[in-house]
């Protein structure tokens, strides 16, 4: 069931994970030390065969790392962000008994590594952050850029959340220690919601339908804000003791929320009645942990440098 | 008429293959490449955690190319994220990115780069003024570039912004105190300079003005700021084409960077040749001037070319000493293995030293010579040298090596080997410690180990060369005392020079040393006999050192090993040259020379 273009290893830094609806999981990986400082992209069926060379459906070689990618809207296309600064589009197809992913094409527009891809709700869009301070904003149907934000902070972008009911809206944090909210139906569509210098924001969710969302900064701390209200937290809660990487919710139960950062640590916190919660802790890797799916309702996957896929049960 | 050509290089943000990035830069034309010492989003912990135990090396290893390619070819680029978090508030993080920095700025050091790249983004680079100043005042080989954009990314980025026009919390947008805020306090010129990031609206005139009288080495030209004519070809605007006319005059070099807009990226280099060139053919009497730009009349100061991983390569490529290391080390292992336990016996073997690892590939060739299973354990102190010693035992040696990185007076071994090789001798035998760092590795030795080296003789000869003792009298070194000089022993290679009398053995150093106690303190007196009238300006040290059995090293006049370069007489200089007249014929006297030595120190009467 494999491919003969299937690379023969995963490379060692597992960088990023995503499952789609149907429960398959897309395994980023790249090797960011020795003489190749190259990436692939691992297809599997069950979360649980990650990240075994012999039990995927089928693999990718990239020729730079792979920082992040995303599932398009079902037709089985993967969006993945490279760190030469290319955007490349694959096509999962499956003939007979063995599946094939396609590179559609390879569009180079960022000047810097392509840390952060996502979809928007409606997944007619989807968003690119990158080193080189600009995010672009793709039509998923044309692969191309309809809007170019450059510079959109005045250092490197960290990460980007699309909202989840309006396509138009999107949150971006960056080195510059400002939290963007983005209105792409206005003419200057910026405005800045969080500014914090000394504690910079690494990564930035929407969570709730009421404006909420969820800040992750470099002391560890995850604060919950309000858009409407730009001077005060709502509540915090001192996740981790290093920066916070990526955080992740949990599509079917949204008070939870997945933590990950420059530790060996997956934390998952509990959202309830405007205050945050430890919910779960776990220390099994072993290095810094990069990647985090949610696969069901009560099991989180998550992966890491340690070239190493975990699940979690809640 | 004829100047200099510009000098082109071109950015790579990321770079697969570091030889590969290499020739299709030169095929297209460019000088140089710019590439980052690390990759930028491998971020290392170095004080607490599971991460700090992290395997393996944090950067490619200096193998891939050659120090030549390294010392000329190569501008390095510190990781960006690190130099932000050097002035952020958390702890941890900066003490983090403190560490980062350090690591790579000695990285650079030991592949001795010819410049290294450091962004600068904001005014707040306090902490990074002080460190990079600290390490420039140290001495480093390689030149800081500091890039500065021309215009604040903040300015561009608050077209954006619904809200209304102000500065981010009272940061600086006039880019040019950016610099001048680091530059005030890293303020050593020859060593750190501007690294000037060309922006597409050039300032006025006042403001390039200013900027021309800083100290420019290099300017980038992002691809964004080309117009395509006509043809698709990339030019500059007139505006831009004066600036870089300006810059050509202060000898300032251009980096290319970005992606690729137009066909190829040879059009970019071959476009700023053409105006530079264009330039020099219409100002004829800039040659009546060319010596005297900015100079002063009062200085004049000197140039070293010494870097520390080309000393490995060059002590690495002499052919007799690793040659008749690897005989010692086949003939150890086939006394040490009976033919019969070959296939069953494991021989754990230990070097101390191991450097960039020659001994390493010299002892698996002498084990696979003599079809005998070994284990060996790489000793090595030098972090940069360690970071080779993993690259190789990772892709080539597999785990049959163990690499261990620390002093080896301090290191723990999980077991006894039944061969210690050792590669720490001086000119003398002793003056790199050896004796004493051979004495501490007993322990590692098995009590019918066997020990590479086993043996040390040193030799003295009175010598006469009136050269060597001029250039030991105009020495200023820390400033001494000018008889100090006089006091301290030198390594060189003896050519304008004369032999009175034969080398005679001083001290013979065993190993393993089975003496109850190991003392390497010694006294000595030597009498030499000269049939010459001639004046004795110093005594010449040699050593013979027995490796294995007969298999030996030596710098000794008669049994010099023929070929070998790796090592040079040691000179003992007299504090006052010694007439030394022969007798008459009725006399039937010769003069004696004594010497007296202590210490392995020595003076002569």
């Amino acid at each position: 069931h494999q491919m003969d273009n299937t690379p023969c290893q995963v490379d060692k830094q597992l960088d990023f994970i995503t499952i789609n609806k149907e429960g398959h999981l897309l395994l980023g990986s790249s090797s960011l030390t020795g003489r190749y400082w190259g990436g692939s992209l691992w297809y599997y069926d069950n979360p649980a065969l990650a990240p075994s060379v012999e039990k995927c459906r089928v693999g990718y070689e990239a020729g730079s790392g792979l920082p992040d990618g995303v599932f398009l809207d079902g037709e089985k296309i993967v969006m993945v962000g490279l760190d030469s600064g290319a955007v490349e589009f694959l096509k999962l197809s499956q003939e007979e008994e063995s599946m094939q992913m396609r590179s559609l094409c390879q569009v180079t527009e960022h000047l810097d590594a392509v840390v952060c891809v996502k979809v928007t709700c409606q997944k007619k869009s989807a968003l690119t952050g990158s080193l080189d301070r600009s995010i672009r904003v793709w039509d998923n149907e044309t692969s191309l850029v309809t809007k170019l934000l450059s510079p959109a902070h005045s250092q490197q972008v960290t990460s980007l959340s699309p909202h989840p009911a309006n396509d138009h809206l999107f949150l971006s944090a960056g080195m510059d220690g400002n939290v963007l909210l983005w209105d792409l139906r206005c003419p200057k569509p910026a405005s800045c919601v969080y500014r914090d210098w000394d504690d910079k924001p690494e990564s930035v969710l929407w969570v709730g339908e009421d404006d909420h969302y969820l800040v992750g900064l470099q002391s560890g701390q995850v604060a919950l804000r309000c858009t409407t209200n730009l001077n005060h937290n709502v509540t915090t809660c001192q996740t981790l003791s290093r920066p916070i990487y990526k955080l992740e919710l949990n599509p079917t139960r949204p008070s939870q929320v997945a933590v990950c950062g420059n530790d060996s640590k997956v934390i998952v916190l509990d959202i309830v009645n405007k205050e945050i919660k430890k919910r779960y802790e776990d220390n099994r890797h072993t290095d810094f942990v990069r990647g985090l799916a949610w696969k069901d309702s009560n099991s989180l996957v998550s992966c890491g440098w340690d070239s190493s896929v975990h699940i979690h049960g809640l | 008429m004829a100047g200099t050509r510009v000098s082109c290089g071109l950015d790579y943000c990321n770079v697969y293959e570091l030889s590969n990035c290499l020739q299709d830069a030169s095929r297209a034309g460019y000088d140089f490449i710019s590439v980052p010492l690390a990759h930028p989003r491998f971020t290392r912990e170095h004080v607490e955690g599971k991460a700090k135990l992290r395997d393996g090396a944090f950067t490619r290893s200096d193998l891939l190319l050659s120090s030549s390619e390294w010392n000329s070819l190569i501008v390095g680029r510190v990781t960006t994220a690190a130099v932000l978090n050097l002035e952020c508030g958390v702890s941890s993080l900066r003490l983090n990115s403190e560490e980062t920095l350090a690591q790579e700025l000695t990285f650079a050091a030991h592949l001795g780069l010819p410049a290294l790249t450091i962004p600068l983004t904001t005014d707040r680079c306090v902490n990074l003024a002080r460190i990079i100043h600290n390490k420039v005042v140290q001495g480093v080989c390689y030149q800081v570039w500091v890039r500065v954009p021309m215009q604040a990314p903040e300015e561009s980025a608050s077209h954006y912004r619904s809200d209304k026009k102000v500065s981010e919390d009272g940061f600086e947008i006039d880019t040019w105190t950016w610099w001048n805020k680091f530059h005030s306090i890293a303020n050593i010129q020859k060593k750190i300079g501007l690294m000037i990031e060309v922006s597409a609206d050039l300032p006025d005139q006042s403001v390039l003005d200013r900027w021309l009288g800083e100290p420019i080495r290099c300017a980038v030209m992002p691809t964004s700021i080309w117009l395509t004519n006509k043809k698709g070809f990339p030019v500059l605007s007139r505006s831009h084409q004066l600036f870089v006319r300006s810059l050509n005059k202060l000898h300032a070099q251009f980096i290319i960077s970005g992606p690729l807009r137009h066909q190829h990226y040879k059009f970019y280099q071959q476009y700023l040749e053409h105006i530079t060139r264009q330039q020099m053919e219409i100002d004829p009497l800039t040659d009546f001037a060319r010596g005297y730009e900015d100079y002063l009349q009062c200085p004049l100061q000197p140039l070293m070319d010494n870097l520390e991983s080309q000393t490995y390569e060059v002590f690495e490529k002499d052919p007799i000493k690793y040659q008749e290391y690897e005989r010692a080390m086949f003939l150890a292992i086939s006394d040490r293995v009976p033919e019969e336990e070959r296939e069953t016996k494991e021989i754990v073997l230990m070097v101390v030293g191991a450097g960039r690892g020659p001994l390493v590939r010299r002892a698996l060739a002498a084990a696979k010579r003599a079809q005998a299973k070994l284990k060996v354990y790489a000793v090595e102190k030098n972090p940069n040298a360690v970071v080779t010693l993993q690259a190789q035992q990772d892709e080539d040696w597999g785990p049959k090596v163990t690499v261990v990185s620390c002093d080896m007076r301090e290191w723990d071994a999980p077991e006894k080997a039944d061969i210690l090789v050792s590669e720490l001798l001086g000119s003398f035998g002793d003056n790199e410690l050896s004796p004493e760092c051979l004495d501490g590795a007993q322990k590692f030795l098995k009590e019918d180990g066997i020990s590479i080296p086993y043996s040390y003789t040193s030799y003295l000869s009175p010598l006469q060369s009136p050269k060597l003792y001029n250039e030991i009298r105009n020495c200023r070194e820390k400033d001494k005392h000018f008889l100090a000089h006089f006091e301290t022993p030198y390594v060189v290679y003896l050519h304008n020079k004369k032999e009175l009398a034969a080398p005679q053995p001083l001290f013979t150093f065993k190993h393993p040393n089975t003496d109850g106690v190991i003392d390497n303190k010694r006294y000595k007196a030597l009498q030499f006999q000269i049939t010459e009238d001639n004046v004795i300006h110093g005594l010449a040290g040699y050593f013979e050192a027995k490796l294995y059995k007969d298999v030996m090293l030596s710098i000794k006049p008669d049994t010099h090993s023929r070929g070998m370069f790796s090592w040079f007489p040691i000179l003992f200089p007299l504090r006052e040259p010694v007439p030394v007249r022969t007798v008459a014929p009725d006399a039937h006297m010769t003069p004696d020379v004594r010497a007296f030595l202590n210490e392995r120190q020595n003076s002569t009467y």
